[in-house]
């Protein structure tokens, strides 16, 4: 049994590895979707990845992923020896190929206690479209979709058994899911929630002292997002993101529901254009191999029952807007604290897979037991391998593209990439239309996309003639922008230094111009005609002009700073300690001036005296400096300094990164505290053997 | 109170009416996207030009007489096509022309991708506050059909349907046109093969609770031999009723104990011929399911069986292409897996109980 068990194990991680097997060797690149590339010094430190961050947004924006850091923090400490992409395959992408198959077998196995049906339920796993798809672009979605069915493993175990040692177990497992992505780590909740509903709610008394050791330990393990996104000010940051409307609604019916076809599905390079696919007539095998033996009496019990109600609500929430009851999705979205997370449902398909892995474990054992005969079992389960491998057969061919495949940086880029890291002292990069993908990017060069700029921050310098206009694209929306008179000194403003048009690619990660109606040559067009922008050459695919009067990071004015009044600068010279931290040294002065700071305007940003400690701020005993904070015109920080409260050095920091530095104190001692509770433990045990 | 409301059978069937009343009214007055909107179909439609697939700088025509003023929409009918990438997409020239002028009234472009996504499509267009009596020409011209992406027009009629939106203000302050106006949306309606359904389907508690609280024969002795009062006494019953009587009382009750029969027929038209969604009738007949399953007896794994016969179905369909009866299998073999899973917890052998 032991032997067939290793058997199926191994074979599982072959699977995972031939599949997967771009993310198992060191030196490829993957980047494709929301997954982004990550230049070394764009994570350089262990706070890059704080309560302030500007790798998304070069103007800085809060950072409401702050659990990302589960992540980040490997990387910041791996990459000081292993190159980046390796750090980051080691702490994302092989666990995740490895558990997407190996957790759903634990968890089968621990179900139906059956080697052979626990395989078939991991196959079917490991390869539903939905974690397919994630695996190509939204990596922290798969993983916790991976992981999901051994923390439910470890929760059925801490329930059963109810033992100190368990419970610690699955606090950090569960932390550990929820820190990837919060969002599914809500959904792997409600699923526990269920389950305790389910199976021991009259015996809540018994569990409530683990239950309380189990709630603080993952409430230490998760200190370090949970005390800056609860004290700090990520309210407007969240509000802005679950205020949207609901997306995709021709993205979700029940037939794609039941048979977890995600809308993207062709078998081969998933659809990116947001048309929902046709559904494959063997898609439907497997809810039918999980209803047949509900059709039979006796077969039903407490534990088929629970996997049939995940299925129900699975189904349910994954049809979003389609009928029956139609607004009711919508309904949730907008009154149901915490669902306006899932402006779309796909991410709840994580609960009908668990319930049909269930109910499949759970009827392929009945199926087998009671109902066909020896070979008709058999060639059920040849189908079910079939159809897994099926699906998993464009990963071996590497068709699917996203992640799968290796890219490389293409060569005209990085001699732009040598030249912007090559260059000093703080300044942005400005990419019409967007910006490249593989552009080089730091703490101290942050990048910026034309075309979100003139949808946001920018959205007063445009035509209204050009942008209400809807003959225009947003590429004529971009050269109003340019035409404004007040362009060369909202760049000065903004700190940017180069413009950059990127070179047209065929490649899928990179080839963006069509979205937004204009040619390359058009945004040359535009450029050429500013005089203030000097082309430079440097051997590059791209073309690249310099603004030689960008401002700095931090320079003082005499008065309230506006991009239609730009007065004489003072510059001011600066430290970045981490993206939340600067210290700033201004000249004595005898009349009030204005420090302004270009970064996104944030009322948490305050400046503080030389001596600031972060821990005092925690303990109300660090008061920052009284001075009058506004947003300007450029929608940046200009902060008054009246000539009484001058005192050469000052410190500029965003407030919420004081929780972030408690929480991560805190998780880092709870870890501590973990791994000496684990060694106590296992140090019994071998003392006792 | 409440018991005594509730075996009051008069004061039940009596509600149980004015619901079904009710529902029907509501259906109606909100079918057409507004209460004050009035449809007209033209079953009898001519349709001239390229009645198939309309590739490139093809045309299709048809015309119509306006019943009312006000003319607002015009919806026509497409058979399903599959879905083509964005840039692909055909797109179409909709040109309403009065009769006998050279000019159209109105004119616009469409993208495919919107009519594949709905195939009953509302081309809306100025309110022509004079309609009535004229007559108008639509005319439909493609300007990059090819094999890919052509649309045509569907076989199913009707496939024109005008609209008209009649004045709120003018309504809410005329009672008697407001009469007037209920009465025409009634009479129109009742011509419509989804509110003769759906008002079918809310009548079904009240067709239940008739049948339940009528004993078998009772209904048929009021209804026919009462009428020939003496003849359930006599040994004599006339030649042509006997048949009559037999039939109906063994009609009877076959459809008392198998109400659940007529529900799984309702569903199955509902699956079949209906093209819309409506969700009360979806919870009335669940309900009624419910109800009949509990008072019968029913094992709860009848409706699993249910489900995965309407699984099977939804399969078959889905492949030959016809996604919305796919989708509405699915839709009740969803709500069966729901009822048989809360069953569950009910039946006499239920798990949570042992």
């Amino acid at each position: 049994m032991r032997k067939q068990f290793l058997f199926f194990v191994v074979l599982l991680l072959t699977i995972s590895i031939l599949t997967h097997l771009n993310w198992f060797i060191p030196k490829t690149i993957l980047v494709f979707g929301d997954w982004l590339y990550w230049p070394k010094e764009s994570i350089n430190g262990l706070f890059s990845w704080g309560s302030w961050i500007n790798q998304l947004d070069g103007f800085g924006q809060h950072n409401i992923q702050i659990y990302f850091n589960i992540f980040m923090f490997w990387w910041a400490i791996l990459i000081k020896w292993l190159p980046i992409d390796f750090a980051l395959k080691l702490s994302l992408f092989v666990p995740l190929a490895i558990l997407s198959f190996l957790s759903p077998f634990i968890l089968s196995k621990k179900l139906v206690k059956d080697n052979l049906v626990a395989f078939v339920a991991a196959l079917f796993y490991g390869s539903t479209t939905y974690i397919l798809f994630s695996e190509t672009s939204h990596v922290p979605i798969a993983f916790v979709y991976s992981i999901a069915p051994l923390t439910l493993t470890f929760f059925l175990r801490a329930f059963e058994k109810n033992k100190l040692f368990d419970w610690i177990i699955v606090s950090f497992v569960y932390s550990l899911s929820i820190a990837y992505e919060l969002r599914m780590g809500l959904i792997l909740t409600v699923l526990i929630l269920i389950y305790f509903i389910f199976f021991n709610k009259a015996n809540i008394h018994k569990y409530l002292k683990n239950g309380f050791i189990f709630s603080f330990f993952v409430l230490g393990f998760s200190a370090f997002w949970l005390l800056p996104t609860l004290f700090g000010g990520a309210g407007g940051s969240v509000g802005e993101l679950t205020g949207r409307n609901l997306f995709g609604n021709n993205l979700f019916d029940l037939n794609h529901a039941f048979t977890i076809f995600h809308w993207s599905w062709t078998g081969i390079y998933p659809n990116q254009l947001f048309e929902l696919q046709k559904i494959n007539f063997y898609f439907w095998i497997i809810p039918l191999v999980c209803l047949i033996p509900l059709t039979k009496k006796n077969y039903i019990n407490k534990n088929i029952s629970f996997f049939l109600c995940l299925v129900i609500l699975g189904i349910f929430l994954t049809k979003q807007s389609y009928n029956p009851f139609p607004f009711l999705y919508e309904f949730l979205y907008k009154h149901v604290p915490g669902f306006n997370l899932f402006r779309e449902a796909s991410k709840f398909y994580i609960i009908t897979s668990i319930g049909y892995l269930g109910l499949m474990s759970y009827g392929l054992v009945f199926l087998k037991d009671k109902l066909l005969s020896s070979w008709l079992y058999k060639l059920l389960i040849i189908v079910l391998i079939s159809i897994s491998l099926f699906n998993l057969k464009p990963l071996f061919t590497k068709e699917i593209g996203g992640v799968f495949l290796s890219r490389s940086i293409p060569e005209g880029k990085i001699n732009l990439n040598h030249y912007l890291e090559k260059q000093t002292g703080y300044f942005r990069t400005l990419s019409a239309p967007t910006y490249s993908r593989w552009i080089y990017y730091a703490q101290n060069k942050p990048r910026l996309a034309f075309v979100y700029l003139v949808t946001n921050k920018w959205e007063n310098l445009s035509n209204p003639r050009v942008t209400n206009d809807p003959k225009k694209n947003l590429g004529d929306v971009m050269g109003s922008v340019v035409l404004n008179p007040y362009f060369h000194n909202i760049l000065n403003i903004s700190s940017i230094r180069y413009l950059i048009i990127p070179a047209n690619s065929k490649d899928d990660v990179d080839d963006f111009f069509k979205y937004y109606g204009k040619p390359r040559s058009y945004y040359e067009q535009i450029f050429d005609k500013e005089n203030f922008l000097k082309k430079i050459s440097i051997n590059s695919t791209e073309i690249i002009y310099e603004n030689k009067k960008y401002f700095p990071h931090v320079y003082l004015t005499n008065n309230l700073l506006s991009y239609r009044n730009v007065q004489n600068i003072q510059p001011v010279s600066s430290k970045q300690i981490d993206p939340t931290f600067y210290r700033i040294s201004v000249p004595v002065n005898n009349r009030n001036y204005f420090i302004n700071f270009s970064e996104s305007y944030n009322s948490n940003w305050h400046i503080y005296s030389k001596d600031f400690k972060w821990y005092k701020l925690l303990l109300g005993k660090e008061k920052p400096l009284e001075l009058k904070h506004f947003q300007n015109d450029a929608g940046l920080n200009s902060f008054e300094m009246e000539s009484n409260l001058n005192n050469g050095n000052l410190v500029l920091f965003y407030k919420d990164q004081a929780y972030f530095y408690l929480g991560t104190v805190v998780s880092g001692l709870f870890l501590c505290l973990f791994f000496i509770f684990i060694s106590l433990i296992y140090g019994k045990k071998i003392i006792k053997q | 109170m409440v018991k005594k409301l509730l075996s009051n059978k008069y004061l039940i069937a009596c509600s149980l009416l004015l619901l079904w009343l009710f529902l029907s009214l509501f259906y109606i007055f909100n079918n057409n996207f507004s209460f004050s909107i009035i449809s007209y179909s033209h079953s009898n439609a001519v349709i001239s030009g390229n009645t198939g697939r309309l590739m490139k700088g093809e045309s299709v025509k048809t015309d119509f007489l306006a019943q009312e003023d006000n003319l607002g929409i015009v919806t026509m009918k497409f058979s399903p096509l599959d879905k083509v990438p964005y840039a692909d997409e055909d797109i179409l020239r909709f040109n309403l022309y009065e009769y006998g002028k050279q000019k159209p009234y109105y004119s616009s472009l469409y993208r495919s991708g919107l009519l594949t996504d709905q195939p009953v499509f509302p081309f809306g267009f100025p309110r022509i506050s004079n309609s009535k009596g004229k007559h108008y020409i639509v005319k439909l011209t493609s300007l990059a059909g090819n094999e890919e992406n052509a649309l045509s027009l569907s076989n199913q009629k009707p496939i024109l349907v005008t609209r008209y939106q009649v004045s709120k203000s003018l309504l809410l302050s005329n009672k008697k046109e407001l009469l007037k106006f209920g009465i025409r949306k009634i009479g129109l309606s009742i011509h419509n093969r989804d509110v003769i359904f759906f008002s079918f389907t809310y009548a079904l508690p009240l067709l239940f609770y008739l049948f339940l609280i009528s004993k078998p024969g009772e209904f048929a002795k009021v209804y026919f031999l009462d009428k020939f009062h003496g003849f359930t006494d006599s040994t004599y019953v006339p030649w042509f009723l006997k048949p009559v009587d037999k039939e109906y009382l063994r009609f009877k009750r076959a459809l008392s104990n198998n109400f659940e029969l007529l529900l799984f027929f309702s569903i199955l038209i509902d699956i079949v011929f209906i093209d819309v969604v409506n969700d009360i009738t979806v919870v009335l007949i669940a309900l009624l399911w419910i109800f009949i399953s509990k008072k019968n007896n029913v094992h709860y794994t009848k409706n699993f069986k249910i489900s995965l016969f309407l699984i099977i179905f939804s399969t078959i369909i889905l492949a030959l292409g016809e996604d919305n009866i796919a989708n509405k299998s699915s839709l009740w073999a969803f709500i069966f897996i729901f009822i048989g899973f809360l069953k569950s917890f009910s039946d006499s052998d239920n798990f949570l109980k042992k």
